[in-house]
């Protein structure tokens, strides 16, 4: 947990460095892209306008981030570790978002179950009986869901 | 008016409520990840279709029984179930360790129950009179209590000030993206009609804390391989005298809380981690603190039990919510059509009192659930996480979905998951993210509403004694902040 | 291109399932009928909404569920109705502001006169311009004099709605400076009035307020004045040219069976007359406004032109 190990020269760049400089790189597009972003209709009125906040909150956040980056140079980052480990966070998330993609299509329940058992695959679950429970669960939720709740699921 | 009010729970379905939301909390709060937050936001379409009385107390009772339920997972396993009993795994997991899970889950719930108690009363007494002061909050008043709330959750939310900054506008600039509030404007929404919404704060709460945990234990699967172990579970009694004994820890914990919690933006966790110090400075034997010592288990408990209460009074008085909890609970009241604000008690005052009045009784079922139910909890935080967590996949993508029926919601879902995911990766601090996106819009609205009264003027934000006193809060509180960071420059 | 092959294949699809729809109109409705609201829950057009449902189900024989829609000023609820399937299963109950103010102001995404089939108005809470009991300004006259000297600052419920657009025409004519203060909906601009924090503003719900004393009307913004307070006149009889009648009403998607429109229409025409729902609606504060079809279509038609001017105008 520490963060403040000084000493033993440039640390091999981690989670820190990764999540600060995608913060820094959207801060820097969102400064880039705002004018033509957001429109402003003046109707005369004087004072900070829908420009102003976002330029501000976003230069503070672009310096703060940079700040943050230089003051950690030196210091000890969580390793990103072994590749296989983040190929299964990837995982999870490109199967959910095709899960999200296709839902439209093939409906919540085939989605949302296909999700889960992704999901359970990649925890290790090896037990091809026990993936059954992320279909029981996608049942329950798809079906308490639409009749018990009445939200109209995809 | 409270005599009314206690007529309306007298009433089976208010009692069957409270029996679930309790039952319901405690056992989603004992798995490790599922907060009261989240509790709440996935329970909120159950009520739905409920009158708003026993609506809003199931919901409560849900945060009461979470808030209970995060404890066990927190003493049995040392895994907060809430950020929030973080501070109680400290002495609870030692003292379980030794074999005395019992005694510290008895401890963690009587002062759980001494906390909420402390802060309804001091809500039932101080909400409505606060509620009339509320009509002197005008958008200057307003612009500084947030700049306050936000300056706070940096200042003193613990871990690195900078990170918290970070993370706060980070919050603060996702906040943009939708309506402009002045002119009505699209920012950042590229065209998209979905964008105009902004990001909506459920979804994002979803991802942020459930979607953001299955990555998490996908990326430490090696870890986790094999059953967790958990210790052995001796009963043992809690005396009276043991808890007379601490009165006054659990009297001024239960102070911090409840005061802590009416500022809004702060949450429960700083307030459980003051009251663990201020117990171990007040305490004749401070060394026993971390080795077990029943003090501090009880301390955070009382307060960030005692946060509830407190931060029910702006959130119901002002509309301004104290944390991602009563954001969530402000949400469910508005559902309801109890539109919180300086209008609510004069609307709605039978519906409120009634509220009050259940949130206090509901200790009673609170204590006796609890002490049925802590054996039968500790088998959930036996499900192994692979089991558990699809299920849990597929509710976030239900629960976003749900919020504005909109499968746009459960991208921004995901996507607050992947980013939650890095961030507790990197150990940035989620807390201030959600503060950030909470009060930054509404900031920046008032900030701008108070320019266009005073035509310009930057005189109005030390125009009023309200707003002459939140700047001299702010300036205090730097001034504060930066004495200590100079007297104890590393800790 | 994309859209004339959508609109020939739902053309296809209606030819084929036209049996089928005869049939189902006689005895609709045949399941729960979903009623959005764009608004999130707890306004009066939710409330208001709510008890027409929960009195129309007894008449329509089917439940009415409330869905509410909220955000985007209403605009997102009006998109996805005017795009749901016109079966008289999903109707909206909407009111002015994504009706034909948002519409004229930029592009929502649908066409209100072309997607909608308008069924009822039922209500429209009159909006007034109200200033703190202990304000110098007593007429509305004296209003807009005070703002020859300096600048007057009056809320509205939110950015670009009817009230402020309607002022800020004032404004342009009179050559006067009004200032225009956005809040996050009425009661919180009704909260800030109270307060003394901006000098007027146009707000509905402010009956009980006035009544109390603790606020004084200088007039409405509609068409007609408000019946509980005869006296307050409305801005064209206080000689200024605007005006933000108010409406909320219920609508179907375009392409909804006419047999199924008017059961709806007698339905609701029956609820919204009813004693009953008069209480009602006075408890809250509303006024019951009942208008036919046709008479909502007109109305919209001439603001969605007459805002469209207003834009136009202060575009330049």
């Amino acid at each position: 947990m520490s963060t403040n190990g000084h000493g033993s020269g440039v640390a091999r760049p981690g989670f820190r460095t990764l999540t600060a400089g995608l913060l820094l790189a959207a801060a820097a597009w969102g400064l880039y892209s705002l004018d033509s972003q957001i429109q402003v209709f003046g109707f005369g009125a004087s004072g900070p306008d829908a420009r102003s906040f976002p330029r501000l909150a976003l230069w503070l956040l672009a310096a703060v981030v940079a700040l943050r980056l230089v003051l950690s140079l030196r210091a000890e980052d969580f390793p990103l570790g072994n590749p296989v480990r983040l190929g299964r966070v990837l995982t999870v998330t490109a199967s959910s978002a095709a899960a999200l993609w296709a839902m439209p299509q093939v409906g919540f329940f085939f989605g949302a179950a296909g999700a889960g058992i992704v999901v359970a695959l990649m925890l290790g679950e090896r037990r091809p009986l026990l993936l059954v429970l992320p279909l029981i669960v996608a049942v329950v939720v798809t079906f308490g869901g639409r009749h018990g709740l009445s939200i109209p699921l995809p | 008016m409270l005599v009314d009010a206690f007529l309306e729970l007298l009433n089976l379905w208010v009692l069957i409520a409270a029996l679930v939301g309790i039952v319901s909390g405690i056992i989603i709060g004992a798995i490790p990840g599922l907060g009261p937050t989240m509790a709440i936001a996935l329970l909120i379409p159950v009520t739905f279709s409920m009158q708003p009385i026993p609506a809003i107390i199931l919901l409560l009772g849900v945060y009461q029984g979470a808030i209970f339920g995060g404890s066990i997972s927190a003493v049995l396993l040392n895994v907060p179930g809430t950020p929030s009993s973080a501070a109680t795994a400290i002495d609870g997991f030692a003292m379980a360790r030794r074999g005395e899970g019992g005694r510290a889950l008895r401890f963690a719930l009587y002062a759980s129950v001494v906390g909420n108690i402390f802060s309804c009363l001091v809500l039932m007494a101080l909400a409505e009179p606060l509620a009339r002061f509320a009509l002197d909050f005008g958008p200057a008043e307003m612009a500084m209590l947030m700049l306050f709330a936000l300056l706070v959750i940096v200042l003193f939310g613990g871990g690195s000030k900078l990170d918290a900054l970070i993370m706060v506008l980070v919050g603060a600039c996702a906040g943009i993206v939708g309506l402009d509030p002045i002119s009505g404007t699209p920012r950042f929404t590229f065209g998209s009609f979905a964008f105009e919404n902004g990001f909506q704060l459920i979804p994002v709460l979803i991802g942020l804390f459930a979607m953001s945990e299955v990555l998490l234990q996908a990326f430490d699967r090696e870890t986790l391989v094999g059953d967790v172990e958990v210790p052995p579970l001796k009963s043992s009694v809690v005396r009276f005298v043991e808890l007379w004994r601490m009165r006054m820890t659990l009297f001024l914990s239960s102070l911090i809380g409840t005061f802590v919690g009416i500022l809004p933006g702060i949450g429960s966790t700083v307030p459980a981690f003051m009251s663990y110090s201020l117990a171990r400075s007040r305490s004749a034997d401070p060394d026993a603190f971390g080795r077990g010592a029943p003090e501090g288990v009880a301390a955070p408990e009382a307060a960030n039990n005692a946060v509830t209460g407190g931060a029910l009074v702006p959130t119901l008085a002002l509309g301004i919510p104290g944390d991602a909890v009563t954001a969530v609970i402000l949400g469910a009241f508005m559902l309801h059509g109890l539109a919180p604000g300086p209008f609510l008690f004069r609307d709605h005052g039978l519906e409120v009192y009634a509220i009050f009045e259940a949130l206090l009784l509901s200790s009673i079922p609170t204590v006796i659930l609890g002490l049925l139910f802590f054996r039968v909890a500790i088998h959930v935080t036996r499900i192994q996480p692979r089991h558990l967590l699809p299920a849990i996949t597929i509710l976030a993508i239900f629960g976003a979905f749900s919020v504005n029926n909109s499968l746009f919601d459960v991208w921004v879902m995901l996507g607050a998951g992947v980013l939650g995911f890095l961030s507790r990766r990197a150990n940035f601090p989620l807390p201030p993210l959600l503060i950030g996106l909470i009060l930054g819009a509404p900031f920046e609205q008032s900030l701008r509403q108070a320019l266009l009264t005073s035509g310009g003027g930057y005189g109005i934000f030390v125009g009023s004694p309200i707003t002459i006193g939140l700047v001299a809060l702010t300036v205090l509180s730097l001034a504060i902040s930066l004495f200590f960071s100079l007297r104890k420059p590393r800790i | 291109m994309r859209y004339t092959r959508r609109s020939t294949l739902a053309l296809l699809a209606g030819m084929a399932i036209t049996p089928l729809a005869a049939v189902a109109q006689q005895d609709y409705p045949t399941r729960p009928i979903t009623l959005v609201v764009p608004y999130g829950a707890g306004g009066t057009t939710d409330i208001s909404a709510r008890q027409m449902a929960t009195m129309a189900e007894k008449i329509l024989g089917q439940p009415i569920v409330v869905e509410n829609q909220p955000g985007a000023s209403g605009t997102n609820a009006m998109r996805s109705v005017a795009s749901a399937k016109p079966d008289g299963y999903t109707l909206i109950a909407t009111t002015s502001s994504p009706s034909f103010v948002t519409p004229a102001l930029r592009d929502v995404g649908y066409d209100t006169l072309a997607d909608f089939i308008p069924i009822l108005n039922y209500s429209g809470p009159f909006h007034g311009v109200v200033v703190p009991a202990d304000s110098p300004y007593d007429t509305l006259d004296a209003l807009i004099e005070g703002a020859k000297s300096g600048a007057v600052t009056y809320g509205t419920a939110g950015a670009m709605g009817g009230a402020h657009l309607a002022f800020a025409s004032v404004a342009k004519d009179t050559g006067t400076m009004l200032q225009h203060v956005p809040f996050d909906g009425a009661s919180k601009a009704t909260a800030a009035v109270l307060g003394g924090h901006v000098d007027a503003a146009l707000v509905p719900a402010y009956r009980d307020l006035v009544q109390d004393g603790q606020l004084r009307l200088l007039g409405v913004l509609d068409g007609t004045s408000d019946p509980d307070f005869p006296d307050a006149p409305t801005l064209r009889e206080a000689g200024l040219a605007a005006e933000f009648p108010s409406i909320v009403g219920i609508m179907a998607p375009e392409g909804t069976d006419p047999a199924i429109i008017a059961k709806l229409e007698s339905a609701f025409t029956e609820v919204a007359s009813s004693d009953g729902f008069k209480t009602f609606m006075t408890d809250l504060s509303q006024p019951v406004r009942i208008m036919s079809g046709e008479g909502l279509a007109a109305t919209i038609e001439e603001n969605l032109a007459a805002y469209r001017e207003i834009a136009k105008d202060l575009g330049n």
